[in-house]
């Protein structure tokens, strides 16, 4: 889930902070600069892990700000695909069930990746399905409900502003449409309950399940889910 | 900014939330620096400029106080460093995370950890399998499934029996509790869950009175004239500047 990435970048100190040792300046202005941040293609930067070199700073004409080059490891959030991730339903629509980890909220579970029989209930707004086994029990992932989900593919997306969406910005305020926080997402990660052991936590607990079929069954949907997914 | 081509190291959760309670824990004491300072200064400068307004039971005279010049200096270096909001937000959201009750990862040790690590070399897994089982700690065989592929073609003769013993494996590397200090994430983790839900919502809903007093509470600091936010002359409606 949490990877260590080198990289190379020179980072601004203030003067204010010049008789402060640079290690502990330079550290502050790295964390500054990525925490919370989205590398394209990478992952999401969480902070900064160590400073492997930095060499000496230099200043430019224009500001004070002494530059320093810095070579680093960056902490990134970065699963991989096929990697299995808790976190918590946070809210659920007709077109996904959105699940959260707290610092990162964009991980989806689309309808084609649900167990097979499953359908929306508009009334309930949730969806459901039956389970498996012989007791037919209506299982759905409840608000709040802890959920285990297997990555099936990750997009990325460049949400930075373009020029006619400023403009749009600017001028129809009435207009605007919320859009949804699946369509805004830089970093989106969709992923699949469709195997057995996922899903949501309390399902599995009790222990006695008929692990094999289930398995396999499961085995055989995700790749037709798989061939879904290739649009 | 240039991002290093060799492929990525990974990190096992139980070092991650490692690093950001020890991050935090420096973040924590610049911040209360951060915090004394300002309010010193605020009280300094009331002390030397008294307003009508004020009511002298609202001021700290401990404030006031001189204090020895080590201490006014790490107050001065940590104003000047300043403190990223977005670093502490991580911080806490990450460590909120790997402390919940589904996460085991607060319950897991430097050393149980390697030890997982190394034992589970024994078992012919991949390293993603590995990673996984080290950041998840399955401790039913049911949840091992979801991680390892296809265990019936590889664990001849009896795969579930295998998957009980890594699961037996995985127990005995894990603490029976969270220990003490990581209690306030951990011991009150669900009821904060549904309070954070509700305070979201809440928020729109806000009734008047409380509004009205953090309203006046914000005020304060900017405009330091009339009661009503009606403010001084020259006083700063940027809220930006405080």
């Amino acid at each position: 889930m949490f990877v260590l990435v080198g990289v190379r970048d020179t980072v601004p100190v203030a003067p204010k902070t010049f008789d402060i040792p640079p290690a502990i300046t330079i550290q502050d202005a790295i964390n500054r600069k990525y925490a919370n941040k989205l590398v394209p293609d990478k992952g999401l930067a969480l902070s900064l892990f160590d400073i492997l070199t930095a060499e000496d700073g230099k200043v430019t004409w224009g500001n004070g700000l002494m530059y320093y080059k810095v070579s680093f490891r960056l902490m990134l959030f970065a699963p991989f695909v096929g990697e299995v991730i808790v976190g918590r339903v946070s809210s659920t629509t007709k077109s996904y069930i959105r699940i959260s980890l707290g610092f990162f909220q964009d991980i989806y579970i689309l309808p084609s990746l649900l167990p097979p029989n499953s359908a929306y209930d508009p009334t309930q707004k949730k969806f459901f399905w039956v389970s498996p086994d012989d007791e037919g029990t209506l299982l759905t992932p409840e608000q709040l409900a802890n959920s285990i989900v297997a990555v099936d593919s990750i997009e990325w997306q460049d949400v930075r502003p373009t020029p006619q969406s400023l403009i749009a910005e600017q001028d129809g305020d009435s207009e605007r449409i919320e859009k949804d926080p699946i369509e805004k997402a830089g970093f989106k990660i969709l992923a699949t309950i469709a195997e057995s052991g996922l899903g949501v936590t309390s399902w599995w607990s009790q222990g006695d399940y008929q692990e094999e079929a289930a398995e396999e069954e499961g085995e055989e949907y995700d790749e037709g889910a798989a061939k879904e997914e290739g649009y | 900014m240039k991002i290093s081509n060799t492929a990525p190291l990974h990190l096992s959760n139980q070092e991650v939330l490692s690093h950001f309670l020890s991050l935090k824990e420096d973040n924590d004491q610049l911040a209360e620096s951060i915090n004394h300072k300002k309010a010193r200064d605020k009280a300094f400068a009331r002390a030397k400029y008294p307003l009508e307004k004020d009511d002298s039971a609202d001021q700290d005279p401990s404030l006031l106080e001189p204090i020895a010049g080590e201490q006014e200096k790490v107050l001065n270096v940590a104003e000047r460093r300043g403190l990223s909001d977005e670093l502490v937000w991580v911080q806490n959201e990450v460590i909120k995370y790997l402390c919940q009750s589904y996460n085991p990862t607060s319950r897991q040790t430097a050393d149980g950890v390697a030890r997982l690590a190394d034992e589970l070399q024994d078992h012919d897994l991949t390293k993603a399998e590995v990673l996984q089982i080290a950041n998840l700690a399955p401790t039913e065989v049911v949840e091992l499934y979801a991680i390892i592929e296809e265990p019936d073609m590889r664990f001849l003769p009896d795969a579930a029996e295998k998957l009980q013993e890594i699961a037996t494996q995985i127990q005995s590397t894990l603490l029976p509790s969270p220990p003490d200090n990581l209690s306030q994430w951990t011991g009150r983790s669900a009821p904060a869950e549904g309070q954070a839900e509700v305070y979201e919502h809440g928020y729109v809903d806000q009734n008047e009175e409380e509004m009205h007093a953090m309203g006046i509470d914000e005020q304060e600091y900017i405009f330091e004239g009339g009661r009503d936010g009606e403010g001084g002359v020259d006083d700063e409606k940027d809220e930006s500047m405080d």
